[in-house]
């Protein structure tokens, strides 16, 4: 190993410390959806009663609809992207 | 002015509650002989909070007595030999949790905050009614969690337990049983690791020590030892309990028997591994 391989030293490969961060972080995420009784099918269901609303008054861009479930500090957002097209006349 | 209530919880057991609050609660009543402290185990039916105080043989009355009307609150204190500014209200040891409501414990802080000026409630582990006994009065919770993955998953149920309280519980986070040197070789998660998951208040950071066994084995906690310097859990609790009390203590740095030049040839290391 010449100079450089020494002070780059080995390959950085995963760390035991970050997979322990990673399968934790997930794992915490997951338990706080429990904790608000949020099942995955529960917020299919949600997004299509939102949908169906939303429709009333947008034209919208079903296919690039995108909702998810998103961490922030320590609270859980549902957060919903969805293309407006054009407003439905009254 | 009426006494201020710290819980310390932490949802899984063994991960260094009872220790914290023996030696940040003898911390604290060192550092002030003003201050009045109290300490309240409400790990009944399995207590341990006198045994890390060295009262074990000193209880007559526990707060089942109390709250049955047995005794009067001011009989079942014991008070420490060593810090007459201290005092344990001991856990029964016959009996279980569902011995004390929610309510019983309310009164009975209300009638402890007269005497003293803080109170420090040891909860047991689990989030059960020993749990919500001891939630129901406090003011303020310190989460205690090692950087272990169980104790931080654990921590993170019970921030979230303190959250949905109709009361506002400030909660902070103590790092126990830290081992510097597998963090620096990333076989452990570090404090940032554990604070950016917990996202909450980081009071303080133990590291692993040795002699927090040894003082335990004498009954006498670490941080009222007069050897404490450097950084130690010893000198990690009083620094804990001075941060309380509002003084500004900066954290502890660890593996500092590297020198500066060795620190900053790493660092250089560092840099090149990741450009």
């Amino acid at each position: 190993m010449g100079l450089l391989g020494w002070l780059t030293g080995p390959p950085r490969d995963v760390t035991s410390r970050d997979e322990a961060k990673k399968r934790l972080q997930l794992t915490i995420f997951h338990d706080r959806m429990e904790v608000m009784e949020l099942p995955p099918d529960r917020l299919n269901a949600l997004r299509d009663e939102l949908l169906l609303v939303i429709a009333k008054y947008f034209e919208v861009d079903i296919g690039r609809t995108e909702c998810t479930l998103e961490q922030d500090e320590r609270e859980v957002a549902f957060v919903a992207n969805i293309p407006v097209k054009r407003l439905r006349g009254s | 002015m009426p006494g201020k209530t710290i819980l310390f919880t932490s949802g899984k057991g063994g991960v260094g509650k009872t220790t914290s609050t023996a030696n940040i609660g003898v911390a604290l009543a060192s550092q002030d002989p003003n201050i009045n402290v109290c300490m309240i185990d409400m790990d009944i039916g399995l207590r341990n909070l006198d045994i890390q105080l060295g009262l074990e043989n000193r209880i007559v009355y526990n707060i089942v007595d109390v709250v049955e009307g047995a005794c009067k609150a001011r009989q079942a204190l014991v008070k420490d030999k060593r810090l007459p500014n201290l005092a344990l209200l001991p856990a029964a040891q016959t009996r279980d949790k569902s011995a004390v409501s929610p309510e019983q414990m309310i009164t009975l802080i209300a009638e402890l905050r007269e005497m003293f000026d803080l109170i420090l409630i040891d909860s047991p582990a689990g989030i059960e009614q020993g749990f919500y006994n001891s939630v129901a009065a406090a003011d303020e919770a310190i989460i205690v969690s090692t950087p272990e993955m169980s104790a931080v998953r654990d921590a993170d149920r019970v921030i979230g337990l303190l959250e949905a309280q109709n009361r506002k519980i400030n909660c902070w986070l103590v790092i126990n049983r830290l081992r510097p040197a597998m963090v620096q070789s990333n076989d452990m998660m570090g404090v940032d690791d554990v604070v950016e998951i917990l996202n909450i208040k980081l009071l303080g950071v133990i590291p692993e020590d040795e002699r927090i066994i040894v003082s335990t084995n004498k009954g006498e906690p670490l941080a009222l030892a007069k050897s404490n310097k450097g950084n130690g859990a010893g000198q990690a609790y009083q620094n804990i309990a001075l941060r309380l009390t509002g003084v500004e203590v900066p954290l502890m740095v660890f593996g500092e028997n590297e020198n500066i030049f060795v620190k900053q040839f790493n660092k250089l290391k560092a840099l090149i591994k990741f450009s």
